[in-house]
């Protein structure tokens, strides 16, 4: 009741001071705090590892997209943080000098940052910051499609897999400690799981013909992937833990990509069932008829549900590129994303807001309220796939 | 009379469903009552045992018995049947050999389902070899999507080879 009351006022305070300060737009709903953009200012980051931090804090804040950074003079909402090798001690303040977040962050410094970023967002903005996120990959920069991890700014790439033949789809499952994948290592496209904390890898799934497209379900409980081992293409569910496998769909087509709703329900996946390849949702249950989701191309494929369950990205290819845009699920609504090049692989941030996805071998942040798009500079060549940890 | 022009009509009407059932290798088009719920058309049935790896095949032996396919389709055009009748050949000369049959698409198109219609033409070169009376045990499906062009270029001509399945004889 404590935090509670103290959350309220604090919000109150906030609004109020950005009221007073500042010339942005607010929503007249009661409900959301702030729409639009926050003018804040980082007004200093000290300590032995200040410089660093306060550029990572900095871009952080940009790449959130729900700040206006500024000097301290026209901003409404002031930044400073310390920061040593180990931890960051951030403090925020409005333009009177009210606190409305002072906290020390440990981890590292990198880590201990994104976490100051993160509560910055969620205290101004009521949502959830993607400054913790991580995205994983497939780069071909060795020559061969490798499995890569890195921070959601591009910073901090990690090499998961060594293996010198084709490594594909990674996913996190909804913890973000495990990533489901599909590897040719045995000559056969075989599904995968590594355990991050100890790189621990095991194969789950090695069927006849192919195992491919694995998706961890957010309950944890299971993947969904295709199989083709009882003669055709089709979707199927197993225990993450292992186990048979249960068929979800009987067509003569090809069924990939499978995306999980929040709530573990239902599956949207790709299929060519019907001539080219679509979106469909199903029941996770075995049984259930497919239904058609609705999009402006004939050629629609790579769903990714977002994790408030409201959208669904996917990528539609029209005269030869291919284009990120969203379904809204309430309404049915189309939204494109992007207009030039070859977009491919949309993966949602925690936020429901943001958007990761790959053009022409780079990986790019988008932000899917402004359309702001930002490559992530990651010193690797040839990126595909990515999949933001949720 | 009109009775018997019923009669025709559900007889024809019959036909239709039994010709579209039966027409091998194409995909559901226009009516949504068509698809999902009708069983695959592969005639394989349930997929043999991996034996060995494919990537120790050896492709060149019938490389050139490789069938190519149209964007985004897994028919087999007339015009590559003759070449599986000489894979049918060769197995029923080569008793002892299995084949790996790799399933390949152009780089058109997105990664997974790629992978899927890589394996979706190799089964239904698979399913047309066990039409011929090739023994299914010998036949091992692969995709690669598009992971592995035959030709790296950019353009139709490329695209074209890159849409193939080809033969591998297994060690």
């Amino acid at each position: 009741m404590m935090m509670k009351h103290f959350r309220t006022t604090t919000m109150a305070a906030l609004v109020y001071s950005c009221v007073i300060w500042s010339n942005n737009l607010f929503a007249q709903n009661e409900n959301i705090v702030v729409k639009a953009g926050i003018d804040l200012s980082v007004t200093g980051v000290s300590g032995a590892q200040g410089a660093a931090a306060g550029k990572v804090l900095q871009n952080d804040l940009k790449l959130n997209g729900s700040f206006n950074l500024t000097s301290p003079e026209a901003a409404s909402v002031l930044v400073k943080a310390t920061a040593s090798a180990d931890t960051v001690q951030g403090t925020v303040t409005d333009k009177k000098g009210t606190v409305l977040l002072n906290q020390t962050f440990s981890g590292g410094w990198r880590k201990a940052t994104h976490l100051f970023a993160d509560a910055i967002v969620e205290k101004l903005t009521g949502t959830p910051g993607i400054a913790t996120s991580s995205v994983t990959f497939v780069s071909a920069h060795t020559g061969h499609k490798e499995l890569y991890v890195m921070d959601i700014d591009g910073a901090n790439v990690r090499q998961l897999t060594q293996d010198k033949t084709i490594s594909l789809g990674p996913k996190f499952s909804n913890l973000g400690n495990q990533i489901a994948y599909t590897s040719y290592k045995s000559g056969y496209p075989d599904v995968w799981v590594i355990d991050l904390a100890n790189s621990n890898r095991r194969k789950i799934s090695f069927y006849p013909g192919v195992n491919s497209g694995p998706s961890f379900s957010p309950n944890g409980s299971n993947i969904a992937l295709t199989l083709s081992k009882d003669g055709n293409t089709e979707l199927y569910t197993i225990a993450a833990s292992g186990g048979s496998p249960e068929r979800l769909t009987r067509s003569r087509g090809t069924e990939a990509s499978p995306t999980w709703s929040p709530d573990s329900s239902t599956i949207a996946f790709v299929s060519d069932d019907r001539g080219t390849p679509q979106l469909f949702t199903i029941s996770a249950a075995a049984g259930s008829t497919p239904q058609r989701i609705n999009t402006s191309a004939s050629y629609t494929t790579e769903p990714d549900w977002s994790p408030d369950g409201s959208k669904i990205a996917y990528s539609i290819q029209a005269a030869g590129q291919n284009q990120i845009a969203f379904t809204t699920l309430s309404n049915g609504q189309q939204t494109i994303l992007t207009t030039g090049g070859t977009n491919e692989t949309p993966s949602w941030a925690r936020s429901s807001r943001h958007l990761v996805f790959a053009r022409s071998g780079k990986l790019y942040l988008l932000d899917s309220m402004t359309q702001a798009t930002t490559p992530l500079e990651n010193g690797l060549t040839r990126n595909s796939e990515p999949n933001v940890s949720r | 009379m009109k009775s018997n022009h019923l009669a025709l009509l559900a007889l024809s009407l019959t036909l239709t469903l039994v010709f579209s059932a039966c027409s091998k290798n194409i995909k559901g088009t226009g009516s949504d009552q068509s698809g999902f719920g009708s069983e695959g058309l592969t005639g394989g049935g349930i997929l043999p045992d991996r034996q060995g790896n494919p990537d120790n095949a050896d492709f060149s032996i019938l490389q050139a018995f490789t069938v190519y396919f149209d964007f985004d389709s897994f028919s087999i055009n007339a015009a590559e049947r003759s070449k599986l009748n000489a894979i049918a050949k060769w197995m029923s000369e080569n008793p002892g050999r299995n084949i790996a049959l790799a399933g390949h698409t152009d780089v058109r198109g997105t990664t997974q389902y790629n992978v899927g219609l890589g394996e979706r033409r190799a089964l239904a070169t698979r399913d047309y070899l066990l039409g011929l009376g090739a023994d299914g045990n010998r036949l091992i499906t692969v995709s690669y999507g598009e992971e592995r062009p035959s030709d790296t270029g950019e353009g139709e001509s490329a695209h074209a080879k890159n849409r193939r399945c080809a033969s591998g004889v297994m060690p």
